[in-house]
Formats: C-alpha cells, structure tokens, sequence
C-alpha cells in the first residue's frame, strides 16, 4: 500500500526535496536518507511481510486499534494503518514544519502533531506506539531506547506495545 | 595469469602456473627437499605431491577453476588451456539486488539477480561480487539475499564501497 502518485508533488526545499523517477516519488532528506513511494513500508514495518520473520513476530497475536506513529516521512505508514490496517485513531508526531506543510494529501483519522518523537508527551493512550526516525541501525543507542520506553509507557493501553521497526525490536 | 586459453603451451609454464600461481611467474620453481627439480613432466603437473621424484613438487589442481587438467592417462597438454591455479571458488546465491534506504526492507523482496559471496554462509569482511569470475564488487549498499534457493529474501546485508560485507541480518 502507498501513496496514490497523483498526489504527490515533487518539491525541492531546504530540509528535503521529493522526484519522481519513473514515476514513482522518492523523498530526499539528504545523505542517503531517502524514502521512495513502495508497496514494502507499510507492509514491512506493521508486520504483513510474511518473510520478514522478526519483525512479523512482534505482531503475532497482536491487534492494534490506535496508533502513535513517531516520524511522517512520505506518509506511508500512517497510510497503511488507515487503510490496510483500518485504524480508528492514527497520530503522528513530526518535528519538521516543512515536511508537515508538504505533506498534505493524508485525511482522517490521521492527525499529524508538531513535536519531538524523543520526547512527546500524548494526551491519550495507545495500542501501538512505532517511532521511525532513523535510518541506521547504530544510531539508535541504549539510552535512547530507554528514554523512548521510560517517555511512552505510561501512554500504552493494556497488552499496548513501543516498536523500534529498525531494530525488529519491542520496547 | 591463468594458462592461455589457446596457442602453444609450455611445460616450464604449466608448472609456473600449478606452483606459482602464474603461467608467467618466473619464480624459481622448487623440487623435492626444496632443491631445484631435476626435471618436469607433464604427469608431475597433473597430479600432486612429489611422488614422482626427483621431480617438481605440486600441489592438487584446483578444480575450482572454470577449466582444469584431469589426472587420468594419457596426459595433455590441451586440458591445460584457461588452468587458473589460484581461482577462487564462489558461492552463488540469489540476491534482491536495489539497494533500500533502511536495511530490513531488504527483506522479504523478491530476488533479482545472482552474486558471489566467498562461501554459503555471507559474513562480515567477506568480499562480494556480481560476476561469477570474481569481479565486479557491487556498489555500497544495503541489500538482501535467500540463503537457500531462489524466492524472496530472508538474509539482509550492507556492503561498503569496496563491496565488502559490513553487517549481516537474518531477517
């Protein structure tokens, strides 16, 4: 599941820049940082990708109504947990205004807030908190995790889970 | 060097080839006891050990070159054409071969292409290539690999710019 191409415009501004190559958008946010327009984000990251063992495991017997996603990107996740996933609330947290103005084409439920994924603090509880803010796994260190569990916790429903996709990992 | 692929062959470089590596490797070449071998014979070349003394002591032919001398008599000199003493013999293993912007969507992608890893089990520091005959590194990136077979992909890798395995995932 991905972003209808239509609606995707390319952009070229000062904290990333979106083409479109054969048809299919590809957002830049400089050093190799790169999301493209692909059927695998969502699938891959909310646990649909049948050879994807480890991550897929993390969602075995796990159903998820409500969703903290920390990281907008293209939108595809938040795309996915609305349409594939059919999730009644999706909340995304973003730090980068140009990024939330640019992305303009995700409709409700998805709400997306201005703030820092590290250290958010939500107004309500989640089945499924995942943060994607990163693109190597060694960038996401110990004590980061540890200020994600100690931040998120209290915000997770019963049996709710903090899921680092990059790492495979619940937190 | 390996062996010329065609032309006049010499027994002198048959024996460079099968004990220096080279067909051209003018390094004195070493008999029984280390001394200089009193002789060379086309059988000597073709088998191994110094069992027939005081000859030139060899090695066993690399039957991991693409072509090779059998040891059976009558000995010729034809089977020697394309002898590659030193060839490194590569695994092959079917590889999703687009490099992705975050190394677990790597998995689960369908392979697209062959490459040739040193043995069947990919590891850190192993030298990768994209030809069967050792060449072509591929480019820095993070990519995916089926460890048996064909299919789509259960093993992710990165390579650096030298094609050299920096980490390895089962998926």
């Amino acid at each position: 599941m991905k972003i209808e191409e239509s609606k995707i415009k390319e952009h070229s501004g000062t904290s990333f820049n979106v083409t479109k190559t054969d048809g299919v958008s590809k957002i830049d946010f400089g050093n190799g940082k790169l999301i493209e327009n692909a059927d695998y984000y969502g699938k891959v990251f909310l646990g649909d990708c049948e050879d994807c063992t480890k991550i897929t495991a993390l969602y075995k017997d796990f159903t998820f109504d409500k969703i903290l996603i920390g990281g907008l990107g293209l939108g595809l996740l938040p795309e996915y947990a609305k349409s594939v996933k059919n999730c009644s609330v999706i909340d995304v947290v973003e730090n980068n205004q140009e990024l939330i103005d640019y992305i303009d084409y995700l409709e409700s439920p998805i709400n997306i807030t201005k703030g820092d994924a590290l250290s958010y603090t939500p107004s309500k509880k989640y089945d499924l908190i995942l943060i994607d803010l990163w693109w190597e796994e060694e960038d996401i260190t110990q004590e980061i995790q540890d200020n994600i569990k100690n931040n998120y916790n209290s915000h997770l429903e019963t049996n709710g889970k903090i899921i680092l996709p990059l790492l495979e990992k619940e937190l | 060097m390996a062996v010329p692929s065609s032309g006049t062959l010499s027994l002198l470089g048959l024996a460079r080839e099968k004990q220096n590596d080279s067909y051209t490797n003018t390094t004195v070449l070493v008999g029984q006891q280390g001394n200089s071998p009193g002789a060379i014979s086309l059988e000597s070349c073709a088998t191994s050990g110094n069992n027939h003394g005081p000859q030139v002591v060899m090695e066993a032919t690399n039957t991991g070159s693409s072509s090779y001398p059998n040891s059976s008599t009558p000995h010729a000199m034809s089977e020697w054409y394309s002898y590659d003493h030193d060839a490194v013999v590569l695994a092959a293993k079917s590889v999703y071969t687009t490099s992705v912007p975050k190394g677990v969507f790597a998995c689960g992608q369908t392979t697209n292409g062959t490459w040739y890893f040193p043995d069947q089990s990919p590891a850190v520091n192993d030298q990768v290539y994209t030809a069967s005959n050792g060449t072509s590194p591929p480019s820095a990136g993070k990519y995916g690999y089926k460890a048996l077979g064909g299919g789509t992909t259960d093993y992710r890798f990165e390579v650096n710019s030298s094609g050299v395995i920096t980490s390895v995932n089962s998926c």
